[in-house]
């Protein structure tokens, strides 16, 4: 037969588990909006039965403590988002710099100004300038048209080629920042393995797995990671190309160096994994990106442009004669392949009457070589396309990339905001929730100590065989 | 069902995007073009430059087409006054060619003629805009006169180029006529017929005069034909030249549609984005004085 003792006992272990689960409610609200706190719930769990003469009683409830509300699956999933979508977005704040040196397309023949002088503009200016001189070869004034238009142009592609060259420099200085926070992480991952390890190998650690998740996210927005379940509740992350950088309780650095003037990265053995890293993931993949494949084939498209153009001109320019009658010479000057060939292309003429506008031979009156030159804007001399059209198609494929990267980025975006409502459905702090929880434990409370108030009167009036007095 | 208890966030997501819009919109209102950066419109961009590049073409074409045209003009006009000029040698000529004048009235003809001739030849070295006219591509006087010899002779100092020019099209229209086929061309020599006849009527030699007279004539018509030549250029530049014009006013009209920021178009997002920021800013109040906290009792 079950005694009033028990019965106390069980009242008394209600009175405790509603403590401790109002302990538990309490963290909750108080970490509502702490970033990568996951919410707790009190386990509840009937205590062992006991059998007395063959009839068994229940115990009471036990308390065994909280357990956090967690899903591994969402949150390696938004792991993995958050890299893709560091990634793009890195590279959509570089590319929508670099997009912005070339504005100037922008601007239509009604309304552009001297400032907003480009390229495009300058190719304009110089083949009219050609196309001015048909008609009135001997004026010095419109031969000198001719050279004041290739130096602007050549001075456009120069700073132009200058400009993508200093972007490039600064995504290659952010890049390499990017490495001790990196180092940071993965070292402070290191430390929350082996706690995690120690404390509780076999089940869900808390806020030690809080923070760990948490630094998990923020280095999932710097670089690409792969993630690897050990036994004993730890972690192994590589990056995605496979260098380690955390197992266990240890972690290996990374580190950055200059190769030839450009910044590099090193796993801890000292192998270069620059390009394992570049489009892999977070912000380090997207600037390398921009730094290693977007910058240098704008560079290139520059560089086609200003050799081919330049050679064809100077070509064209030597088959005619001069003011004075002699063969024509370059009008600019330019390296010996294409390579670099924006950076460097300048204005080797200095004297007008040394534009050759006649034909070979003819005399000074022939502008005959002048329209020559001035047909060049029709024809295909720049990889098989006009100069015009080449670099139209060079500013709609720029374009093209950047608003290709922007709804990556936004879609990746999206899937972002709709895995943190997932997890936050399932992890995050519910204020209502909680007070429901709050009103519940309270009446709960408040039957058990009614239940004890209820005992004490029985074994008052056990204790007095049955007279009913008053025991206070 | 559990939701996400941060939807407050999302709300406060969804006003920045509605305030980007609005700053976005406004940007565009204010620029008057619809397109900001490169990535709003990659192909209206590339489309863009093509047209730029077309319209100053077509608006340099104008620049050289006028320049052209006072070229020929000029060249033109000479003609015209070589014509008249030539008109009235004949005529003198003739006259003196009747068998009713003396010797000194011969002499007398012989002068005007000679005054003509002299008319001729500065037509024949008209300048325009330090380009002679005649001389092909030599900028040097294209004839010198040697009145040492009987009959005087003309050397041309110029050669036979001849000038075009290249529309937006690609045809090209010749600018200018080689002095050696318009004067001293082999089947109209002006200068030479002139000189032949001076030197005739100089030394009285009527009948030799007579021949020259034909030979006058001639090179009148021919001439006459060579500023057909010219006139047709200046028509055909004219007429391209305009044509260029209404070109580019079509293209500058199709750049502002591709470009232009839709004005009421604009507003009407514009007036979108304000109403859907107003209702967001709503549901944030409700939503947010919403707890089971403040129905507690204790």
């Amino acid at each position: 037969m079950a005694s009033i003792g028990t019965a106390f006992n069980i009242a008394t272990g209600a009175l405790e588990a509603d403590q401790a689960a109002l302990s538990i409610v309490s963290n909750n609200v108080a970490n509502a909006n702490t970033t990568g706190y996951t919410r707790e719930l009190p386990v509840w769990q009937t205590a062992d039965s006991i059998q007395i003469n063959g009839i068994t009683y229940g115990d009471g409830v036990n308390m065994t403590g909280p357990q956090s509300q967690r899903s591994p699956v969402l949150q390696q999933s938004l792991d993995q988002q958050t890299q893709a979508q560091s990634d793009s977005a890195a590279r959509l704040t570089a590319l929508q710099q670099v997009q912005g040196v070339f504005t100037s397309s922008i601007s239509t023949s009604s309304n552009s100004t001297s400032s907003t002088v480009g390229i495009s503009q300058d190719l304009s200016s110089f083949f009219s300038a050609w196309s001015a001189l048909e008609a009135n070869p001997t004026q010095t004034s419109l031969r000198q048209g001719v050279l004041s238009a290739a130096t602007n142009l050549a001075s456009d592609f120069n700073s132009t080629a200058q400009q993508l060259s200093s972007q490039s420099a600064s995504v290659d200085h952010q890049s390499a920042g990017l490495v001790t926070q990196i180092n940071n992480l993965t070292s402070q991952i290191a430390k929350l393995n082996a706690q995690i390890s120690s404390q509780s190998p076999n089940e869900d650690a808390g806020p030690l797995e809080d923070a760990r998740a948490t630094a998990i996210s923020q280095l999932s927005a710097l670089v690409g990671v792969n993630q690897i379940q050990n036994e004993g509740n730890s972690l192994t992350l590589t990056t995605t190309s496979g260098a380690v950088l955390v197992s266990g309780s240890q972690s290996f650095a990374l580190s950055s160096g200059l190769v030839n003037g450009v910044t590099h990265f090193f796993d801890s053995n000292n192998n270069d994994i620059t390009a394992g890293l570049t489009g892999a993931g977070g912000s380090l993949g997207g600037l390398l990106t921009v730094r290693d494949q977007d910058i240098p084939q704008m560079q290139s498209a520059l560089d086609t442009l200003a050799y081919s153009l330049g050679s064809a001109v100077n070509t064209q320019n030597q088959a005619g004669s001069d003011a004075t009658g002699n063969p024509g010479t370059a009008i600019f000057s330019l390296p010996t392949s294409a390579t670099g060939a924006a950076a460097q292309i300048s204005v080797t003429m200095t004297d007008p009457n040394k534009v050759a506008a006649a034909a070979s031979g003819d005399g000074s009156q022939n502008g005959s070589n002048a329209t020559a030159v001035a047909n060049l804007a029709n024809q295909q001399i720049v990889s098989g396309d006009t100069p015009t059209n080449y670099y139209s198609a060079f500013m709609t494929s720029l374009g093209s990339l950047v608003s290709d990267v922007q709804s990556q980025n936004s879609f990746q975006q999206a899937s972002i905001t709709q895995l943190q409502n997932q997890i936050g459905s399932l992890s995050g702090v519910s204020l209502n929730e909680e007070a429901a929880s709050l009103e519940t434990l309270e009446q709960a409370y408040q039957a058990a100590s009614k239940t004890f108030t209820v005992l004490s009167n029985v074994m008052t009036a056990a204790l007095n065989l049955g007279v009913s007095t008053s025991y206070a | 069902m559990r939701v996400n208890p941060q939807y407050l966030n999302n709300v406060a997501g969804a006003i920045d995007q509605t305030t980007s819009v609005q700053q976005q919109l406004t940007e565009e209102l204010s620029n008057g073009t619809s397109i900001q950066h490169l990535s709003d419109n990659p192909s209206a961009v590339g489309e863009n430059v093509s047209l730029n590049s077309a319209i100053s073409s077509d608006v340099q074409y104008q620049q050289t087409a006028s320049s052209a045209q006072g070229m020929l003009q000029v060249t033109d006009s000479a003609l015209g006054s070589v014509v008249t000029q030539l008109t009235s040698a004949i005529s003198l000529a003739t006259q003196g060619n009747n068998g009713t004048l003396n010797p000194s009235n011969e002499q007398s003809i012989a002068t005007q003629l000679s005054g003509i001739r002299d008319e001729v030849l500065s037509l024949a070295n008209t300048s325009y805009l330090g380009q002679y006219v005649f001389s092909g591509s030599v900028n040097t006087e294209p004839f010198t006169l040697n009145s040492s010899t009987s009959p005087a002779t003309v050397t041309y100092n110029g050669d036979s180029a001849v000038n075009t020019i290249t529309t937006p099209d690609g045809q090209s229209i010749s600018l200018n006529l080689p002095g050696n086929q318009v004067f001293t061309a082999s089947g109209g020599n002006v200068l030479g017929s002139l000189n032949q006849l001076i030197s005739d009527y100089s030394s009285n030699n009527i009948t030799a005069a007579q021949n020259d007279i034909g030979q006058l004539s001639q090179a009148l018509n021919y001439v006459s034909e060579q500023r057909v030549a010219i006139d047709n250029s200046l028509s055909r530049i004219t007429a391209t030249s305009s044509y260029a014009q209404t070109q580019s006013t079509q293209l500058q009209s199709t750049q502002t549609n591709l470009m232009q920021a839709d004005v009421a178009g604009l507003s009407v997002q514009l007036k979108n984005a304000e109403t859907q920021q107003a209702a967001l800013s709503q549901v944030f109040s409700v939503l947010g004085s919403n707890s089971l906290f403040n129905d507690l009792t204790h």
